[in-house]
């Protein structure tokens, strides 16, 4: 039934994935650091040579249990960093450039790997009940929705850290002598922003005080929040289907669609922060800053979904694949 | 919306409560548990239902004031949304103060500029009004609207929620092979019927002809499945199997596999006479392992008979005489049991699954195995002539369901437009000029503006070609 030589190459191209990634991150570090633009071309590649074994690890794995790979939470932390990395090489680093955003990444991703494996399941086929075609779509949804969250908020993080330098780099300027003829940005309240700051005009880098270093290279904080938005709102309907295809399999497979059981109940929780997120950036008073917080909670949340229910809170989810 | 955006987080950390604490619909021995470990907190706790916190007064009273908020700013953009269909963009007036603007001298005569900018428009599904010498093009109405299905949705799947609490039944039934059960306010072990549910239970019957269990190696279960009739007034309507997540449903009702046991079937008999013959549903005891039941049988003398039962399906014995069970497959099935003369005080209820044993003194203690017996003395014997499987039954009827379906359509169908799409407007007005037409082009967007400003300028250029085509062809 299981192939246990397949199952064997799956593990350690998972390992070697590992790896490859904390070495991607380390390079990463030192671009960022040095600014180096060969360390950060090293990192791109050791990236690109990680999700390779990793994707190879992860269809090794279906292969030798002879079903989709997203069975336990072992597999399916794994699918979300993968998805995580290639959305990284394919729209964050193609599309954007935003080379930058490596080392966060990285991070999530080797970090969603850890917990992945803290919750090791050997391959095997599916307990009953996990056997459904509502399950596939479910969890395919859950994995996308995740690791689209997971890029929105690092999004989320560098409009945070951005933000909080031009306003550093803004109040420098305001103190000065000039400051009385010009009122500085408005926190919170981004469509008045009058410059900005990192665009490729210098003068206007210089009107504001400077913003310098690994800061001045990336966009500005409006443009992150942007991303950061439109990231969210991908993320979002897939994150609602997801809930709502759990629901189904739910509904066939236990008998009751929804039984607060700590899963759902978290899955609930993480939808309601997100729609909250979503309203937010709508909402007088809680634009910029605020919202961002409230997506970053939102992630937290995320989180507590997958690992802390699997390893601390015992439901009907937490037989996927942990003892 | 900041008090929906409050409550919103609100009930998201009043759901994470029923996290932290056990709850008594998921899992009732657990809140024991608590409420013995925390003795002098379980008042307080029982008194704010932590223990049932998603059924409790305050959880209740945050989605309804959440709902409240949200039918307070629904129902006027309804109002909003049926105005701003029928308004239509202003064609008089001027053009320059808007948002996009553009202005310049093209070959061609007005009416020829309109055409196409109307064309060009209506390419782009913009909806087009045109006058004299000015058209205007709005479109991005399916945002406003998809916001509001979205928000109405969770109305109606609230609704459906209520229907089916109200007017549905959720019960369980555990059925040996070879019975059957009927669905009727009698037959189940537990059952929990809406307050508006009546009695309209259906009455059909379901019986279990065989039950098959199978497994991977490492004992890991890969199959369960219930091989069943269905009959209605003693007539078969159809034979089939219900497997998890493959329930039966007939007349709105639901079977779902649930569980399944061991049922070893047990003979009393005193002086020859049989006194009780039947399978006896007998329950995994987590901690041992062992299969627990019990058998009461009132008409032994002197004194009425109780017996513990303890089944091993494939008996195994460690090293310190521990019995455990090597598998889940019956390859060695042993019943231990341990008597009780006395009283079994059947005139007051009980379960099926323990004894009563406050008048009853311990008797014998024995095993056997399938097809064994054991002598008790008083002419009393046992026997263990067969070991049966039962399967047990999650039976329900949520008449709200289909109802929750078009909900969460809803839902999903509102979103993507109302997170997608954005509303905006475009004009055009060609005046007569001494060298062709003088065109405006301006545009305004409601939100997106960004996104608007390059769709504005693909607009424009599109426009111009067209005039620019138009106006060879005169040429």
């Amino acid at each position: 039934m299981v192939d246990s030589s397949l199952a064997s190459t799956s593990d350690t191209l998972f390992w070697v994935a590992l790896v490859v990634y904390a070495m991607a991150l380390a390079a990463f570090i030192a671009a960022m650091a040095y600014r180096k633009s060969g360390a950060a071309t090293i990192a791109t590649v050791l990236t690109g040579i990680g999700a390779a074994a990793h994707a190879g690890s992860i269809a090794t794995r279906g292969l030798a249990a002879g079903r989709v790979p997203w069975g336990n939470m072992y597999e399916y932390s794994s699918m979300i960093a993968l998805l995580l990395v290639i959305g990284y090489l394919l729209i964050v680093d193609a599309k954007f450039k935003l080379r930058e955003l490596g080392p966060f990444v990285m991070a999530i991703a080797l970090v969603t790997l850890g917990f992945g494996r803290k919750l090791y399941a050997p391959a095997g086929p599916l307990v009953p009940a996990l056997n459904s075609w509502w399950l596939k779509v479910h969890v395919i949804a859950a994995i996308t929705a995740s690791s689209t969250f997971s890029i929105g908020f690092i999004f989320t993080l560098m409009y945070l850290f951005k933000d909080r330098v031009e306003r550093k780099a803004a109040s420098v300027f305001g103190g000065s002598t000039v400051g009385a003829a010009y009122a500085g940005p408005t926190v919170g309240d981004k469509e008045t922003f009058p410059v900005d700051y990192a665009s490729s005009d210098p003068d206007s880098t210089k009107r504001a005080g400077e913003v310098r270093g690994f800061w001045a290279r990336l966009p500005s904080a409006e443009k992150f929040d942007t991303l950061a938005f439109r990231t969210h709102a991908i993320a979002f309907p897939i994150w609602t289907f997801a809930v709502i295809a759990g629901a189904v399999w739910a509904s066939k497979a236990w008998g009751r669609y929804w039984g607060w059981d700590p899963k759902e109940t978290w899955a609930f929780i993480t939808w309601t922060i997100y729609a909250g997120y979503l309203h937010a950036r709508a909402t007088a008073g809680w634009r910029g800053r605020k919202a961002a917080w409230v997506a970053a909670a939102g992630f937290v949340s995320l989180w507590i979904t997958y690992y802390v229910v699997n390893l601390w809170i015992v439901g009907l989810h937490s037989y996927a694949g942990v003892k | 919306m900041r008090t929906a955006l409050i409550l919103l987080f609100v009930l998201a950390a009043g759901a994470s409560v029923g996290s932290l604490f056990p709850q008594r619909p998921v899992n009732a021995l657990r809140v024991q548990d608590w409420i013995g470990a925390h003795p002098s907190w379980a008042p307080l706790a029982e008194r704010f239902g932590l223990f049932d916190v998603y059924g409790s007064w305050w959880f209740t009273a945050i989605y309804v004031l959440l709902l409240v908020s949200v039918v307070g700013c629904i129902v006027p953009r309804y109002r909003g949304l049926f105005r701003q269909l029928r308004s239509k963009p202003r064609l008089d007036g001027p053009l320059d103060g808007l948002p996009q603007y553009k202005a310049s001298i093209v070959v061609a005569p007005p009416e020829r500029v309109l055409d196409d900018a109307e064309r060009a428009l209506k390419r782009g599904r913009y909806s087009v009004t045109r006058t004299d010498g000015t058209i205007a093009g709005e479109k991005g109405h399916t945002r406003e609207a998809g916001s509001i299905v979205f928000h109405t949705a969770f109305l109606l799947l609230l609704v459906g929620i209520v229907l089916g609490k109200g007017f549905g039944f959720t019960g369980q039934v555990a059925v040996v092979e070879g019975d059957r059960f009927t669905d009727t306010y009698v037959a189940y072990d537990s059952l929990r019927e809406g307050r508006f549910f009546g009695d309209r239970h259906r009455g059909f019957s379901v019986q279990l002809n065989s039950f098959d269990v199978s497994f991977q190696p490492n004992f890991v279960p890969k199959e369960f499945v219930s091989h069943i009739g269905l009959y209605e007034d003693g007539k078969l309507i159809r034979t089939g199997r219900i497997r998890v997540n493959e329930p039966l449903v007939y007349r709105g009702v639901n079977v779902f596999q649930l569980a399944w046991g061991w049922a070893p079937r047990v003979v009393v008999r005193q002086n020859g006479k049989v006194l009780a013959d039947a399978p006896v549903i007998v329950l995994q005891d987590n901690r041992t392992g062992a299969w627990r039941g019990v058998v009461k049988v009132p008409q032994t003398k002197p004194g009425q008979l109780g017996l513990d039962l303890y089944l091993y399906n494939d008996l195994e014995v460690t090293q310190a005489d521990v019995p455990f069970n090597r598998s889940p497959l019956a390859r060695r099935p042993v019943m231990f049991f341990q008597s009780f003369r006395g009283d079994l005080g059947l005139v007051r209820p009980q379960s099926v699954y323990t004894l009563d044993k406050t008048a009853m003194i311990p008797g014998d203690v024995g095993g056997m195995p399938l097809g064994g017996n054991a002598d008790l003395g008083d002419g009393i014997t046992i026997s263990f002539p067969e070991l049966k499987q039962y399967s047990v039954f999650a039976v329900s009827s949520d008449p709200g369901v289909p109802l929750m379906l078009g909900a969460a359509i809803l839902i999903l169908v509102g979103l993507l437009p109302a997170l997608y799409s954005s509303r905006r407007r475009v004009w055009v007005r060609a005046n007569a000029d001494a060298s062709g037409s003088r065109v405006e082009v301006a545009g305004q967007a409601f939100q997106r503006k960004g996104a608007f400003e390059e769709e504005f300028k693909t607009i424009v250029r599109n426009l111009d070609l067209d005039v620019n085509r138009s106006a060879t062809r005169d040429g």
